[in-house]
């Protein structure tokens, strides 16, 4: 059992990408992480977890409410308590116009993506309310503020997560659970990469030249740099932000850039 | 009557609307009818329909399809059957829509959240997939109706919001999606108007004193009331109409001022 002042995070899609990113900085900041994942072998393979006292495993979907229950029981009995919940698990579906988008894909990413952070948010609440505070982030997309042709079931199931923030931001203030979305921009991750495969440019390298030209700092993010403002939000230097979305996209959604 | 740029310019308008039997949806049905557009009333409920069509449909180019919204091929039955009776599809107004209940998010029974998704965005997907390829042919338009909950959140109707939200992401995907082919698509987000589902919702606010929860309703809208239904078909008409032939991807909100 951990001394009791550390501050434990449940992290979701924990295995790849910026939720990867988001348990390595958790760690660095002293917090107990639990990680969830459905990808196995991502998941053990992971920087930061092995013989760690400080890190928990969980293979398993974040959409499903009897293994995220799970998680959080196992949550309870190893650490006692639990500070924040980042619910990042996510897919990006397909690149097809919504005309021809197949409705089985459509259905999965509106599971993964939107029923996964409302079974999430029911999944931790009662834990946190035991404390009596407690910090939600989750991740949406600029697809959750703005649309891209061909992802319309991204787009919906982003724009969800948004609304998804901002009930459950007022709903859950009673209790001191802050919940806020993060809404990040073109990221160096493998979905991303995928999303760049779909797109008919010539190449990656091509396709990224291609949107990168669309963000006023004319790169991607890294993904700690999302991490960064996950961090931010779930510790208490963000006590009064609550309902909000940030959007952490080198300025893509700002306007029209300064043609290169 | 106005014309449709690229179809004979004699043929009237043909509109395909959802939950066209409800509050908001009736007076979309009015309001179309009255512009001499033909009309294709979709809705689950067979016997409002049948009220409906006692209503107007009296020598007026009305036809009622029974179908569920969520289901793909009943959908594309409805078109099948605005096909057989008016020959074309140039409108879809993609309404149907449920409130679900009124409880805060960690309280919110899962099943009910499953079935505000799977009407509100499910519905609207369906509507889409089924209309879009009829939209084409005759460069036509589609009204998604959203509500002001897509923009912002209200406590215990996270289900609700999160749907709200959901369909404005759609529709700014398939706005860009389309409007290289001619097709408008926009969404109208209502906020409080005097209808069966508002009057639901204020029972479930407030079940002991429903009027306590409309006069607060009231007390925060700028302009001090509902609106009535036929406000909100007025501005879904003009968004189908050419008068808007430069509105596309937008977020129209008709709410008396309340998201301001």
């Amino acid at each position: 059992m951990s001394k009791p002042a550390r501050r434990v995070a449940l992290v979701t899609g924990a295995a790849n990408g910026i939720g990867k990113a988001v348990v390595v900085r958790l760690l660095e900041a002293g917090y107990a992480v639990a990680a969830m994942d459905r990808d196995a072998v991502a998941l053990t393979d992971h920087v930061a977890s092995g013989a760690r006292e400080d890190v928990v495993n969980f293979v398993g979907d974040a959409a499903d409410t009897g293994q995220l229950a799970d998680a959080v029981r196992a949550i309870d009995a190893r650490f006692g308590r639990l500070d924040t919940a980042i619910f990042n698990a996510g897919i990006a579906g397909v690149s097809a116009p919504l005309k021809d988008y197949p409705i089985d894909v459509f259905d999965e990413v509106m599971r993964v993506n939107v029923h996964g952070p409302w079974h999430g948010i029911q999944a931790v609440t009662t834990l946190m309310k035991a404390t009596g505070s407690g910090s939600i982030v989750l991740v949406s997309s600029i697809n959750g503020v703005r649309g891209f042709g061909t992802f319309a079931a991204y787009a919906a199931s982003k724009h969800a997560v948004m609304g998804l923030a901002k009930t459950a931001a007022i709903d859950l203030a009673r209790h001191g659970i802050r919940v806020n979305s993060v809404h990040p921009g073109l990221v160096n991750t493998a979905m991303m990469q995928q999303v760049e495969e779909q797109v008919g440019a010539p190449s990656i390298e091509a396709a990224r030249a291609q949107f990168s030209a669309f963000v006023p700092l004319r790169r991607y993010a890294e993904p700690h740099e999302i991490a960064q403002v996950i961090a931010f939000l779930s510790g208490d230097e963000a006590s009064y932000v609550t309902g909000a979305g940030y959007i952490v996209d080198g300025g893509f959604t700002t306007g029209v850039p300064a043609s290169a | 009557m106005s014309a449709i740029e690229g179809s004979s310019p004699q043929r009237p308008k043909v509109a395909l609307v959802t939950g066209a039997a409800g509050g908001i949806g009736s007076a979309i049905v009015e309001r179309l009818l009255s512009r001499d557009m033909h009309v294709v009333a979709v809705d689950s409920d067979v016997e409002s329909l049948a009220e409906l069509k006692l209503r107007f449909a009296r020598g007026r180019p009305l036809c009622s399809v029974q179908a569920d919204v969520a289901d793909l091929l009943a959908m594309r039955g409805a078109v099948a059957s605005a096909l057989a009776a008016f020959g074309a599809v140039d409108c879809a107004v993609l309404n149907a829509g449920i409130e679900g209940t009124v409880a805060p998010i960690d309280e919110y029974p899962c099943e009910i959240f499953a079935k505000v998704m799977n009407v509100n965005v499910r519905g609207v997907w369906c509507g889409l997939q089924a209309c879009i390829p009829e939209l084409e042919k005759s460069r036509g338009s589609a009204v998604i109706v959203s509500s002001i909950s897509g923009v912002m959140g209200f406590a215990g109707v996270s289900a609700y919001t999160a749907s709200k939200h959901a369909v404005i992401g759609m529709m700014r995907s398939v706005a860009l999606e389309l409007a290289p082919v001619g097709v408008r698509v926009n969404v109208v987000a209502p906020g409080f108007v005097s209808t069966r589902m508002t009057r639901d919702l204020e029972r479930h606010l407030s079940p002991d004193n429903p009027q306590a929860a409309h006069d607060a309703a009231v007390s925060r809208t700028p302009l001090h009331r509902y609106a009535q239904p036929l406000e909100i078909a007025k501005v879904v008409g003009f968004l189908l109409s050419d008068e808007a032939s430069f509105c596309a991807g937008g977020v129209y909100t008709i709410d008396g001022g309340f998201a301001t």
